[in-house]
């Protein structure tokens, strides 16, 4: 395409299905603690490189 | 639903319903917003509303292209979650903790009444209530692995000793449970020292440190108990802090005003001071201080966001980078649906726990009436309230339903909604419109940081996170 040219395409739709761990930082936790921004947070899925075990938890800690 | 529209020169369609963001140029701004405006409009309509700008070659492409992008559904994406149902389970797996209700400053603007929460009652949060508020957490957390504890006050590190026991104990639960506390602290800086710039380097997953710019603006809103200055105070152990920390996991945290509506050149203070990651907010105050912010600022606001965008584009270009919390979004491998509809948690899977043990949905609603949620002492807690705001998700909220904004903010503060509005339900118009300028300046922001690269190859997704 000429005129639109595509950034981004997460496909929100679908992490309906496949999302919802509640792994990933409370948002106002993370700097502001006066307003409500979700969206400059990480999925932490991909960011804390999950592996599922049986119970469904996280095995591998974070970089830090 | 679309969004579309110009933000630092750059024109960005937004599809609010899958997330996608495209950057148009002039024409297929143009055909796309008589779209938008004329949502039955034939091609033929929106050709003869470009003749007079475009030849009609170009204008017959860039229509096709328009209706290319709704044929594979990429704009105008159907909504595909009208039946929602947040599934949290009554698990509660981030706290922020009140170590200190006192505090060794006097900011004009602090909610917390310089620490007594409005109970005129000074503490410091004792090490064994702290360890019952971690063992409470642990109970209520359910499978969840990561744990939050941001220690807050008042002034946190007025209660250092505290803070470094419950630590020491947080480490013993994890082993026990198999669980990870990520301890954050937010502190006003004034007794960092080398002994807990160490501890926070060896424990704290992050350190929110308060400066709001430069030293007269500080100054001005942050004295002392005695009525002095603070800048002078903080600026030194905040930077050695971010040294010894080589830039990771931190913030440096401001408050601006109406006294200062050119809070550009504040975040730009603190970035020529060598900080990296900033972050400076809006006050949010009752209307009747000559400090608060007024709907008649907003025009000037925006500007100055804008003005900041601009500086912020140039900076990390020609080798200057820093990040400015506001305009950072993760476009591609941000939050699922589910946290988009939750938010912040406030209530359900958030709380605040005092020095007394009493526990709260956030710091914000602290000694606020009927807000008290039970204590960890006696581990009560309203289960109806934390239902409360659990189902207090965004499509829940009339005024956020058909909001372009819904899925990046998740329907704003619930404690300035109850603060303004008196209804958690209700969220504050300030807030909203101070958060949809920042968002088009970070996808604007986004969108011109990467077209050039995304020119070459295909977009980045995260379809199937």
């Amino acid at each position: 395409m000429k005129h639109f040219q595509a950034i981004a395409q997460p496909r929100l739709q679908d992490t309906l299905k496949t999302g919802g761990c509640g792994e990933c930082q409370s948002s106002c936790q993370s700097a502001c603690k006066t307003s409500c921004t979700v969206a400059n947070q990480s999925c932490a899925k991909k960011e804390q490189e999950l592996i599922a075990g049986r119970e469904g938890k996280i095995n591998r800690l974070s970089a830090r | 639903m679309v969004h579309l529209f110009k933000a630092l020169g750059q024109a960005v369609a937004l599809d609010v319903n899958s997330g996608g963001v495209y950057a148009l140029d002039d024409s297929a701004y143009d055909a796309l917003q008589y779209l938008i405006d004329h949502p039955q409009a034939s091609d033929a309509d929106i050709l003869a509303s470009m003749t007079d700008t475009y030849d009609a070659k170009l204008a017959t492409e860039t229509i096709a292209e328009l209706r290319e992008m709704i044929e594979m559904e990429y704009l105008f994406t159907p909504d595909a979650h009208p039946n929602v149902i947040v599934n949290t389970q009554g698990i509660v797996k981030a706290m922020c903790l009140h170590a200190a209700h006192d505090c060794n400053l006097r900011c004009k603007y602090c909610f917390a009444d310089a620490g007594e929460y409005h109970s005129r009652n000074r503490e410091l949060l004792p090490p064994e209530t702290g360890k019952k508020a971690l063992d409470w957490l642990v109970k209520k957390s359910g499978n969840r692995y990561f744990l939050e504890v941001d220690f807050f006050g008042g002034e946190p590190l007025l209660n250092f000793p505290a803070i470094k026991e419950i630590v020491e104990y947080g480490r013993e639960l994890e082993k026990k449970y198999h669980k990870r506390f990520k301890f954050t602290t937010t502190t006003n800086g004034v007794n960092l020292n080398d002994e807990i710039i160490d501890f926070f380097n060896r424990e704290m997953y992050n350190v929110v440190v308060s400066i709001d710019g430069r030293p007269e603006v500080h100054d001005r809103m942050r004295p002392t108990a005695n009525g002095k200055g603070s800048y002078d105070l903080i600026i030194g152990h905040a930077k050695k802090l971010v040294r010894l920390r080589n830039q990771q996991q931190y913030y440096i945290r401001g408050t601006y005003t109406r006294y200062n509506l050119d809070f550009a050149n504040d975040v730009l203070h603190l970035a020529d001071e060598g900080f990296e990651q900033l972050s400076i907010e809006p006050v949010v105050t009752d209307p009747k201080h000559d400090y608060a912010l007024r709907q008649e600022d907003l025009p000037r606001i925006f500007d100055e966001y804008e003005r900041l965008g601009r500086e912020y584009l140039k900076r990390r270009k020609d080798g200057r980078w820093f990040s400015f919390f506001h305009f950072t979004l993760d476009l591609t491998g941000g939050p699922c649906m589910q946290k988009r509809l939750t938010g912040c948690g406030a209530g359900n899977e958030y709380v605040a726990v005092i020095p007394n043990g009493d526990i709260y949905p956030c710091h914000q609603f602290v000694g606020r009436e009927n807000m008290r949620m039970g204590s960890v002492l006696d581990e009560t807690f309203d289960e109806d309230m934390q239902t409360y705001f659990k189902n207090n998700h965004v499509l829940a909220k009339e005024k956020c339903r058909d909001c372009w904004a819904r899925f990046f903010c998740s329907g704003g503060c619930s404690a300035n909604a109850h603060a303004f509005n008196g209804d958690i339900a209700k969220p504050y118009d300030m807030e909203c419109s101070l958060e949809k300028k920042r968002l088009e300046c970070a996808m604007a922001i986004y969108v011109i940081e990467n077209k050039d690269r995304l020119s070459e190859g295909s977009p980045a997704g995260n379809s199937g996170t």
